[in-house]
């Protein structure tokens, strides 16, 4: 049995639906926790957003090693791929600075810490949001 | 207080590590492109014997640049949608190679519109850009 190349194209976009997704989706249940932390639910509601925010986390791996493959090792590159790597980079850093937080803090969460956590989430989702955008827009010069 | 500030830590060593990782795949990734560009025969690595190279030719590769290729790479080759062209350390077969047959998703062929001769003019205007 033997494999055709990997389809890093494909790969990358199926991949960055990953954090793209789940970045928002940690940021909403751990918004929710926030918002009801003395309520019974809250619990749930912290353990689907470190759920989330790990599954974001790996995606974002996938995706950033797949569009290495894809651009041949091209880290920066210019136009609109210099500015999907300038968003990229630092939303990688942060969901992955983040999925690691949780973990580590995760038996001694505070409402206070939770919520400072969501902020830095937000700014990592609003990061991917942003090289997602140009992402897409490569795509599309290249159809 | 300390114990508090392990988790943040922790967590920009993790994210420095990442982006370290990324840089050291990508400089791998570009390194081994680089040596499959390289790794053609002597004889099919350069196109264009440098005596051939005159200022006639790099202006034509000039005005094919502009007319078939600026669009993506941008007017002064800098890139836009493709890649900036400055300083390419791919081989003359490599570039034509690129140019006739295209990249698969990401640049078309360009075989029905340039034909050797131009080619060449192209290579000779590329190796200009430093």
């Amino acid at each position: 049995m033997s494999f055709g190349p990997i389809p890093w194209a494909r790969v990358h976009g199926a991949s960055t639906h990953f954090p793209l997704v789940l970045g928002l989706a940690a940021l909403a249940c751990d918004l929710a926790a926030v918002w009801r932390w003395n309520h019974p639910e809250a619990p749930g509601l912290r353990s689907a957003g470190l759920g989330a925010i790990t599954l974001a986390a790996a995606g974002a791996l996938v995706a950033a090693g797949s569009g290495l493959f894809l651009t041949k090792g091209d880290l920066w590159g210019s136009g609109t791929l210099g500015l999907h790597h300038r968003f990229a980079w630092p939303a990688l850093a942060m969901i992955v600075g983040a999925a690691v937080w949780r973990w580590l803090a995760r038996s001694r969460l505070s409402r206070a810490r939770l919520a400072r956590y969501t902020a830095g989430v937000w700014v990592g989702s609003m990061l991917v949001v942003l090289a997602a955008m140009y992402g897409g827009e490569l795509l599309q010069a290249a159809q | 207080m300390k114990e508090e500030w392990q988790p943040f830590g922790a967590a920009v060593f993790a994210a420095a590590m990442v982006l370290a990782g990324a840089a050291g795949l990508g400089h791998a990734l570009q390194a081994r492109a680089m040596r499959d560009s390289h790794a053609l025969p002597a004889a099919g690595r350069n196109l264009l014997d440098p005596r051939q190279v005159t200022p006639a030719l790099i202006k034509q590769g000039s005005e094919l640049f502009l007319n078939s290729c600026a669009h993506c790479h941008g007017a002064d080759a800098r890139g836009d949608e493709g890649p900036d062209l400055h300083d390419l350390q791919v081989s003359d077969r490599r570039i034509a190679t690129v140019v006739t047959h295209g990249i698969e998703g990401e640049m078309p062929s360009f075989a029905k519109k340039h034909g050797h001769d131009d080619i060449l003019a192209l290579i000779a205007y590329l190796r200009t850009l430093r």
